[in-house]
């Protein structure tokens, strides 16, 4: 460990989040007779979160690796650990015993609120202290945009999603994908640093502090695609051909 | 297994018990407020590095340079340094770049500090010993720091001190026997009592009253 990086409690929240996670699925799926698809796809999610973590915990090596992190944290595994539970037990998450939480994390206004100003307050320089991004805080912020793209993610997802309609659900994806496209045109085009914290790379990679902006940009539009696919996907396609393959 | 509520999507089904947008809105709004309220307070109440320009360091003490000595043959000691903040800085006397423009920030600043001047100090560690001698080294720091603590040790004693400080290093070789180092380009401030307290990328040095201004903060009552 190093003393730019987490201490150990911050690794053992993680490894703990995702043992219970595992926990949790393992006896559900084990019950409910999953597909095994499913678990591999949980489980690499799970895989996933832990690379993730590990490209979280010193967020001054580069703003590039940094972004990497939080954005498959947000829009790789959270689309990965909600498939991996079949439509017909996310659509039970609506009903009691768990309707008590569902009503506001499965909420679509309140999904969308939540992953709009996370996206925006964490990665727009100077909407918060620019505090928010470093090793002390960047745990936290990980499992908040995790928190938040599942959020996100689930209202495009058969069952768990609260909107009705196949058409607002795929313009609601494409909407929430915007403040991203947003940032990553502003990183990848500016002609200025704009968010020092992140920059202590000019050596290590032989990249200048604005080259690795420009990268940590590309990073984010090529994070964007899975959400904007997915939004693309449900416009497009019929509802009786995706019924078939929900996933 | 109970698949009675179908998932929304087959055939555009609002499923039983689902809130109405009026209520939904509500909700967003009461969480946006949360969760604006909070980032804005997790932002103000940080801890006293959080404060400054550089990036908060965890707080623990500063690591010791155990088999460093210094151009004169003395032990660095960070007892020795109590009351002074002090910045620590790796890099080589042979870097094209980064190095003396980093020494050169650190000197712009400091001339901001007056007084205060007298109670921080620079210390520069080597990761080339091979090349950086006790007496290219003391050249090398009074070009830019008439009072910087220039550190050498063994490369066994400089990997070890970098993978403490968190600052990765590889040689690079350039071919007849050259070499240049790729390293980490960030100074660390230790706090007076020998605590780390912030860290700063090259990118947060171009700014020299930033620094001088973290400077007086904890120098000053």
């Amino acid at each position: 460990m190093t003393h730019n990086g987490w201490p150990l409690a911050a690794w053992g929240g993680w490894f703990a989040l995702i043992a219970a996670m595992l926990l949790t699925y393992g006896v559900a799926a084990w019950r409910g007779r999953w597909a095994w698809w499913r678990v591999i796809v949980f489980v690499a999610g799970c895989l996933l979160t832990l690379a993730s973590a590990w490209g979280l915990h010193n967020p001054l090596a580069s703003m590039t690796s940094y972004t990497i992190a939080l954005m498959s944290m947000g829009q790789i595994v959270s689309p990965l650990l909600l498939v991996g539970v079949p439509p017909a037990v996310r659509s039970r998450w609506h009903a009691p015993p768990h309707r008590a939480w569902s009503v506001w994390l499965l909420d679509a206004w309140v999904a969308c609120a939540v992953f709009v100003i996370l996206t925006l307050g964490v990665n727009l320089p100077g909407v918060f202290n620019t505090a928010l991004a470093n090793s002390l805080f960047s745990g936290p912020i990980g499992l908040l945009l995790l928190i938040s793209g599942v959020m996100f993610w689930a209202q495009l997802l058969a069952g768990s999603t609260s909107l009705s309609q196949r058409w607002i659900a795929g313009l609601y994806g494409w909407l929430g994908s915007l403040p991203m496209m947003i940032i990553a045109a502003v990183w990848v085009w500016s002609a200025q640093v704009l968010y020092t914290p992140y920059l202590d790379v000019l050596c290590l990679w032989n990249l200048s502090p604005l080259d690795d902006q420009h990268y940590a940009g590309l990073v984010m539009f090529v994070a964007s695609l899975p959400l904007q696919l997915r939004a693309a996907w449900l416009l497009i396609m019929p509802a009786d051909a995706a019924v078939l393959k929900a996933p | 297994m109970n698949h009675a509520a179908p998932p929304s999507f087959a055939g555009a089904v609002q499923q039983p018990g689902r809130s109405g947008w009026k209520t939904s809105a509500l909700r967003a709004a009461l969480v946006s407020l949360v969760l604006l309220g909070a980032l804005l307070v997790w932002s103000r109440l940080q801890p006293q590095g959080a404060a400054l320009h550089g990036s908060p360091l965890p707080d623990l003490p500063a690591p010791a340079f155990t088999g460093f000595v210094d151009t004169q043959g003395g032990v660095f000691s960070w007892r020795q340094q109590r009351g002074r903040a002090v910045l620590v800085f790796f890099g080589y006397t042979h870097c094209p770049d980064v190095c003396p423009l980093t020494l050169a920030a650190l000197a712009q600043s400091l001339q901001r500090l007056g007084a205060l001047r007298q109670r921080v100090r620079v210390v520069f560690v080597t990761l080339d010993p091979t090349r950086d001698t006790p007496p290219v080294l003391q050249a090398y720091v009074d070009s830019f720091l008439h009072d910087a603590v220039a550190l050498r040790g063994s490369l066994a004693a400089v990997t070890a001190s970098a993978r403490q400080w968190g600052v990765t290093w590889r040689r690079v070789d350039a071919g007849a026997g050259n070499y240049w180092i790729d390293h980490t380009a960030a100074v660390t401030l230790v706090s007076p009592d020998g605590r780390l307290l912030a860290r700063y990328g090259y990118g947060q040095l171009t700014h020299p009253a930033w620094l001088a201004g973290d400077l007086r903060h904890i120098l000053e009552p």
